[in-house]
């Protein structure tokens, strides 16, 4: 048995690591970017006391 | 464009740079010879995982450093540029240091026909690292953000990365199983090229590339997070007020 297919299995891996983190990063930032807009918008809520 | 979303670029570089390392480490790097003076290879074509793992190896020595200097700076200045240092050097380390022992026991499978060798220092430390790494990952994520859950934490990390440099030295100070460090010094007796060890370093160098815009954007990422959670309490300050 060499092997290469072996090699092709953790690259898989490897790669797919890297490819997953890089989205759920960039993923998170939109989402971050697009709460902290409608939060610099929007106004306190006042409680009934008020 | 200033240097904090110059992370999106060196990600996409990196990750291109990785896929073209992919491509050419499983299909045109040069090949072991079967058979050396040094014996023979149980699986040569396997060694070809060793052109990703090794640099995956290196950049998870980078994110433990960037979590010690997290933890360290926390310490030190109790600012939230610390604690996003911390996160990022922990997230970091778990991606990497899981490549890492991923891929070292499928390697090790092909090669000495079983993927883990419990009495070897190396692969032992390296294994406690990542654990270190996750367990603190999962905890920021399960515990409540307080200053004193980040201290706990600061202090794991402290302590933790003092397995990078018994991890690094494990093969020159202890019999081990794992490969010597010899095998980025280019040796004929291993059956190693010149061609290998440079092959290995551009692989290392575009993986620092996708390093570092993975830990741009990172930091960006709990730097927006911090600023989200800010406007919050001050509106439910301004509520209550």
């Amino acid at each position: 048995m060499s092997g290469i297919s072996e090699a092709y299995i953790a690259y898989a891996i490897m790669l797919g690591l890297v490819i997953w983190f890089s989205r759920d990063v960039m993923t998170s930032i939109s989402f971050l970017e697009m709460e902290l807009e409608s939060l610099s918008d929007e106004q306190p809520m006042f409680t009934e006391d008020e | 464009m200033n240097f904090r979303d110059s992370g999106y670029v060196l990600t996409y570089l990196g990750l291109a740079g990785i896929v073209f390392v992919t491509i050419l480490g499983l299909e045109y790097a040069p090949g072991l010879k079967p058979c050396t003076g040094g014996g023979c290879w149980g699986a040569p074509e396997a060694y070809r995982i060793l052109y990703l793992h090794v640099p995956f190896a290196w950049c998870s020595f980078l994110s433990f450093s960037v979590l010690f200097y997290g933890s360290l700076m926390w310490y030190l200045k109790r600012s939230e540029d610390a604690w996003v240092y911390f996160q990022s050097g922990s997230d970091l380390g778990v991606i990497f240091g899981l490549g890492v022992i991923t891929s070292g026991p499928i390697w090790a499978s092909a090669e000495w026909g079983r993927p883990w060798d419990w009495g070897d220092m190396r692969l032992n430390s390296f294994a406690l690292l990542t654990a270190v790494a996750l367990f603190l990952v999962y905890s920021r994520q399960s515990q409540p953000d307080t200053q004193q859950n980040r201290d706990t934490l600061s202090a794991v990390g402290l302590f933790g990365f003092a397995l990078v440099p018994i991890t690094a030295g494990a093969t020159t100070w202890w019999e081990t199983t794992h490969p010597e460090v010899l095998i980025v010094e280019s040796s004929e007796t291993l059956g190693m090229s010149p061609d290998i060890r440079s092959f290995l370093l551009i692989s290392f160098g575009l993986m620092c590339i996708l390093f570092t815009g993975l830990l741009l954007l990172s930091n960006k990422r709990y730097r927006l997070a911090a600023k989200v959670s800010g406007r919050k309490n001050e509106l439910d300050q301004e509520a209550v007020s």
